[in-house]
């Protein structure tokens, strides 16, 4: 029995590798293959076709309690080793762009313990670097962690003002579609980011106020802060990843992309000149 | 992390159960990172965690004792295929007025090696050769599952079709 009843899954074989056309000729004239290829087409159409209605959403609560967890575990491992692995994570995705989307869902959420750490008050270090590409790993995962959903500069205003932001956000002409923003807490101080579209690609922007970088709140690589000072900017890049800072009055701006240097900097420069 | 969620609901059928899921997988992601190959996906890893995690935990609970006895699935293929499915016309009309319920329904109602290939394929769309390492087996086994349980949602599906008055052709 085993056999005739395993005879036809060369046919789910085939059209799951979009071989249609070679169902169709290799069935043909035999009605019991005709028959079985219908069956499984017109199954296999009804789950896919539904393949947003049948996926579940997290519920929201979900990341933050496993970001808990994952903080909880973290505290175990000193802060220095902490951020080790959190480095090694970014860095071994950066390498493999193809699995970046996966692992970035994965690393989003890693990363992010770094915020809830700092909340709490742990002595883990929250380097200005560090906190914008977990907030572009975040907006830019899976999930689409966007808090606010809107590229109205009085709606983002209002949000970030009714979630602690307490320094008026600054909005850079961007050559680039403004879709929303976020609320990322360093040591216990809140912090807009905006995030914005350009090509179906996502920027996002981490404003940090000075006070915070003055006060010790926020860390600033020193490499940063010279370039910045000396040069108006400061970019790096890895692979896939492009870091662009420069400072707006009292504002330091942290841009985190994949696009290129030269497209993010191309973006930006009105700001920094 | 939706997929993961949305797999694991339909692993364990409980919500609850699958938030405790999905959360010991990312646990067990950090904890382990070091043990995640460069170059290897990173989706197919953390979908092989919650795998085993469920398979370690939650299956072993008295909540979902649910595994594959082949005999009563090949006997039940074998009904369906003479008799059920005889869907001589138009499945393709049939089975796309299904609801969203139903099929959803369908799928929570095979067996769970059954449910988890339809789900990785169809629904998140992984490769057999990456199903086959989610699930540690060979690939003419994931080929094997994935055909048998479409012919089971289509048994489902055309009895739900049947029950709403659609006709798919079966002899009276």
């Amino acid at each position: 029995m085993k056999d005739s009843l395993d005879s036809f899954e060369w046919i789910s074989e085939m059209l799951d590798n979009n071989q249609e056309h070679l169902v169709a000729d290799k069935v043909r004239g035999d009605a019991r293959a005709e028959r079985e290829s219908r069956i499984i087409a017109a199954t296999r159409a009804a789950v896919r076709s539904r393949r947003t209605a049948l996926r579940m959403q997290a519920p929201v609560s979900l990341e933050r309690t496993i970001r808990m967890a994952i903080a909880a575990e973290a505290r175990t491992q000193s802060g220095r080793s902490f951020t080790g692995k959190l480095r090694g994570m970014l860095s071994s995705f950066a390498t493999q762009p193809r699995y970046a989307a996966a692992a970035l869902a994965f690393i989003a959420v890693a990363a992010s313990t770094l915020f809830v750490l700092s909340q709490r008050g742990d002595t883990l270090p929250s380097n200005m670097t560090e906190a914008a590409l977990a907030a572009y790993a975040n907006v830019s995962s899976d999930a689409g962690n966007i808090d606010l959903h809107s590229s109205d500069k009085n709606d983002l205003r209002a949000f970030f003002a009714n979630h602690g932001v307490d320094f008026e956000v600054f909005f850079p002409t961007v050559a680039a579609e403004l879709v929303g923003g976020s609320v990322r807490s360093i040591n216990g101080r809140d912090f807009p980011v905006l995030v914005y579209r350009t090509a179906g690609r996502l920027i996002s922007l981490l404003e940090v106020e000075q006070g915070a970088i003055d006060a010790k709140t926020v860390e600033l690589d020193r490499a940063t802060a010279e370039d910045v000072s000396n040069s108006k900017w400061h970019w790096a890049s890895s692979q896939d990843r492009t870091l662009f800072v420069w400072k707006s009055n009292s504002i330091m701006c942290s841009v985190v992309s994949d696009l290129a240097v030269n497209e993010v900097s191309a973006l930006f420069s009105l700001e920094v000149l | 992390m939706s997929a993961l969620y949305s797999f694991a609901v339909r692993l364990t059928r409980d919500p609850d159960d699958a938030a405790d899921l999905v959360q010991e997988t990312f646990l067990k992601a950090f904890r382990f990172f070091d043990k995640f190959e460069r170059g290897t996906n990173c989706k197919a890893w953390l979908f092989r965690i919650l795998k085993n995690s469920y398979i370690n935990t939650f299956r072993r609970s008295s909540k979902a004792p649910d595994t594959v006895e082949y005999d009563v699935i090949e006997e039940f293929y074998e009904t369906i295929r003479d008799s059920s499915v005889e869907t001589s016309v138009l499945e393709e009309q049939v089975f796309t007025n299904a609801l969203d319920d139903e099929v959803a329904e369908a799928i929570a109602s095979l067996p769970e090696e059954f449910r988890t290939v339809v789900i990785l394929c169809d629904i998140e769309g992984f490769t057999y050769e990456e199903i086959a390492e989610f699930i540690d087996c060979p690939i003419g086994t994931v080929r094997s599952r994935l055909h048998r349980a479409r012919k089971l949602l289509a048994a489902k599906l055309a009895d739900y079709a049947r029950a709403r008055g659609f006709s798919t052709g079966e002899p009276e």
